[in-house]
């Protein structure tokens, strides 16, 4: 074992390696993943994610009583913290030990999956009509502002504006946005994460200002991010600060706000945050198994072409459990559209996830299983060898006491 | 400041290498701790922008995620121009929250395919399209005041232009529908050897169609040609039937002479929505709105706007007579009960008793008339229901609003 620390840092830094934080990081974790799962019937789980697990502390409801807790930050970064110095550093480091330092070198793999994951993955999702085509794919929650040349051919160059950038723009507050290219500049204010469409006629006073007879309401967040519809407005003004024109814009709207500036006509919308694809899919046929007699479906699965950028095309099946993996994105069958669905029913929703680190649990999964194997081993070889070692002692004390009877 | 730690082995050393024996003088400093913590910080590091931000994100797209198109009010964009003409049309132009749309000049509404052309209206062809790369390939739109003929023997007759025998009851079971004007018709796929009322046969052809009816007019819209051209032009077809449309600033498509029926017309009326009832824009001459309710039986009850020349004793008295009670004089007109009504004076009409029809015939018993009736410039405007006696007097209050709902519209178009 360790030899007791005497000094402040060295004390600091046993008590972050210490056990019994580990034990109580564990603790906080199965509580925060308790009750959040018990408040996320009310919040929904996009909410409730964001305030238990991406949160320094959070308020946590157990039943009647509140209970502050360290938020996820907090408690996986201390467990970070934990691992490293005591299951790396301070451990001992003998052939006892082999199997647990790979063990931890795997949590520590995952831990380090789980924060590239957290940074850098996005999900969203894709919907395609029998004969459709896409390459790019839509986040279920999170906007941004696009704006790009309406008349543009072949490929367009989109300028974005994301949610962190004008999240905060309640009330009166604006914001200018500029680019070299855009030959306006673009004013945001009176962002909405919730929003609907209402006429200005019989209701009073507009909360909002009013375009083409109709405004924004602000309407309370819905658990279910995929509910929100948010709503902004915008405001064009050209070179020498000359408004050209001003809209809102809604997040469920299908088509953009289309103006005119610099001589040329531009495409502004409001979407969930999209990403394109280094490929593109096709959905040749939707295939719908019921069970029999029965309008529920058994089983439900896509065939698609996928076309690579060289042109070279690919005849796919995604089905249930059978995603498909290509160039770091992995592409479920997720679910399928309603009867009345149009224009040219049915279609799929097939979900769509970037994520790095997505092998990452298996690989750490393996060394951790690698450590444990090593350990339960050579656990087993030990013992085994300590049991023979004994039965030799023993086989060597009755045979001394046999010589002894004999000699006797 | 550097902090050697006093990390210390036991028992056999390791045996895996340089890394593990380095570990012993391991050398940390402070600000190693510091690693998470900046992790940490990282994750929640963002600063509010300030009042002018660069738009520093791109991102190249082979098509955009939205289609721009011109032209289009705030409530096209938000919903779609298609969506916007079917809702006008479902609540019969009507509906608060639609601005009205641009002026026109086709009864309908409606997208020519793309590598179809449009030819002249002609009889019976109120939209006439033909595919440019193959003439003899066809997309027509007929719309009849009445029924022509009904569903089933006009399917029928659809079958026989390509060589099938009559629906058997198992092919008018498994019917499917579309959406058309945001309601459900009846769409079918015929192939076989085509042979219309003109034309050369196609051996090797079909027929696609649909059939929708309403307020006793029925539109037939069909596609004809080769199976190969049915086949690649099934997704045109389907734009065409979802991007129909009624006009509303031009009268009904049965408007043609060579039909000579009534069709959907702009009304000189607004009404408001009532809730549990379904609103059906009329095409009928002489109605301006139906809604619609389900009664308990499995049976409906109706309410309705028309407007008429006439009277208000004349046309209560038919009421009577409908209702099997006696003719009103102006004695008795005087003593019933009033309502406000587009800003006049109207009367109410109640009764019950055995319902006859337009046609006369023996009444219905146990039924009810609910009737208000105004006048104005030698018009009148009423609202009727009929029903079930328990079921007019259950839905009076309904009745009662759709009166103090209707208005004189603004603006007429």
């Amino acid at each position: 074992m360790a030899k007791k620390p005497t000094t402040l840092p060295g004390k600091l830094f046993a008590a972050l390696g210490s056990f019994w934080l580990a034990i109580a990081l564990l603790v906080n974790l199965f509580l925060l993943t308790w009750l959040g799962t018990l408040e996320q019937v009310e919040k929904g789980i996009h909410a409730v994610q964001g305030e238990y697990f991406e949160s320094w502390l959070v308020l946590a409801k157990a039943g009647p009583i509140k209970l502050l807790l360290p938020g996820g930050y907090v408690t996986m970064g201390l467990f970070v913290v934990n691992l490293f110095v005591g299951g790396l550093v301070r451990i001992r480091k003998t052939k006892a030990t082999i199997g647990i330092i790979i063990a931890h070198v795997g949590i520590a793999l995952m831990m380090a999956g789980g924060l590239v994951e957290h940074m850098y993955s996005s999900y969203g999702r894709v919907v395609l009509y029998e004969g459709d085509e896409a390459d790019q794919f839509q986040e279920y929650a999170g906007w941004e502002v696009a704006i790009w040349n309406a008349d543009a051919v072949g490929s367009i160059e989109e300028f974005l504006i994301p949610q962190s950038d004008f999240a905060d723009l309640g009330g009166s507050a604006s914001r200018t946005f500029q680019r070299a290219e855009l030959p306006f500049d673009i004013i945001l204010k009176r962002f909405m994460v919730n929003s609907e469409l209402e006429e200005a006629v019989g209701v009073g006073i507009p909360s909002n200002p009013v375009v083409d007879g109709h405004f924004l309401v602000g309407k309370p967040k819905d658990k279910e991010e995929e509910r929100n519809f948010a709503g902004v407005y915008a405001t064009i003004v050209a070179e020498g600060g000359k408004k050209v024109e001003d809209s809102l814009l809604w997040g469920i709207a299908r088509n953009p706000w289309v103006f005119e500036a610099g001589g040329k006509r531009w495409a502004m919308v409001l979407r969930n945050a999209t990403h394109t694809m280094p490929f593109s899919l096709k959905l040749e046929k939707f295939i719908k198994d019921d069970h029999p007699g029965m309008a529920m479906a058994r089983a439900y699965s896509s065939d698609v072409i996928r076309t690579d950028p060289d042109g070279t095309e690919h005849k796919l099946r995604i089905q249930m459990n059978e995603p498909l993996r290509k160039d770091g994105l992995i592409i479920y069958q997720a679910s399928y559209g309603p009867a009345d669905g149009k224009p040219g029913d049915p279609y799929t929703v097939l979900a769509v996830s970037r994520n790095p680190s997505d092998r990452i649990p298996w690989i750490s999964v393996g060394v951790i299983t690698l450590g444990l194997m090593w350990t339960f081993i050579a656990r087993l070889l030990g013992f085994l060898a300590k049991q023979q070692r004994k039965a030799v002692g023993q086989a060597g004390k009755s045979g001394e006491k046999a010589r002894g009877k004999s000699a006797a | 400041m550097a902090v050697t730690l006093p990390i210390k082995t036991q028992g056999a050393p390791l045996a895996f290498g340089a890394a593990a024996r380095s570990a012993r003088a391991l050398v940390l400093s402070p600000s190693l701790l510091l690693l998470p913590l900046a992790v940490m910080g990282g994750l929640a590091g963002c600063s509010k922008p300030g009042d002018t931000v660069a738009i520093t994100s791109t991102r190249l797209a082979t098509r955009p995620s939205h289609t721009p198109r011109e032209g289009l009010t705030l409530m096209e964009r938000a919903y779609g121009k298609e969506a916007v003409a079917r809702e006008r049309m479902r609540s019969g132009g009507n509906r608060p929250g639609l601005p009205p749309s641009a002026a026109g000049q086709n009864p309908l509404l409606y997208d020519v395919p793309e590598g179809w052309e449009e030819l002249p209206r002609a009889q019976f062809r109120d939209i006439n399209l033909r595919l440019v790369r193959d003439p003899s390939a066809e997309m027509v739109l007929t719309f009849l005041a009445n029924d022509g003929g009904g569903l089933v023997p006009n399917i029928d007759r659809w079958r026989g232009q390509v060589g099938l025998g009559p629906m058997t009851d198992a092919d008018i079971a498994a019917l499917t529908t579309r959406t058309v004007f945001g309601r459900e018709a009846t769409y079918v796929e015929l192939l076989g050897s085509y042979q219309g009322m003109s034309g050369p046969r196609i051996d090797d052809g079909g027929l696609f169609g649909a059939i929708f009816s309403q307020g006793g007019g029925t539109l037939f819209v069909k596609m004809t040609g080769s199976r190969e051209v049915l086949e690649a032009e099934r997704e045109s077809f389907h734009s065409f039937l979802d991007s129909l449309a009624v006009n509303m600033n031009m009268g009904a498509p049965a408007a043609q002479p060579a039909q000579g029926g009534a069709g959907a017309r702009t009304s000189p009326l607004e009404w408001g929505a009532i809730a549990g009832w379904t609103e059906e824009a009329s095409t009928s001459q002489f109605r301006e709105v139906t809604f619609r309710r389900p009664t308990a039986e499995g049976g409906s009850i109706e309410m309705y706007v028309s407007t008429a020349m006439g009277n208000a004793l004349d046309n209560i008295t038919r009421w009577a007579g409908q209702i099997g009670q006696p003719p009103l004089d102006e004695a008795a007109l005087a003593k019933l009960e009033r309502v406000d009504m587009l800003g006049r004076s109207g009367y109410v009409y109640e009764a019950t008793g055995a319902l006859s029809g337009m046609g006369g015939g023996p009444g219905k018993p146990g039924q009810a008339i609910l009737a208000a009736l105004v006048e104005s410039g030698g018009q009148i405007v009423t609202v009727k229901m009929t029903g079930p006696a328990a079921e007019v007097e259950a839905a009076r209050s309904d009745f009662m609003t759709l009166v103090g709902s209707l208005r004189a519209r603004q603006s007429p178009r």
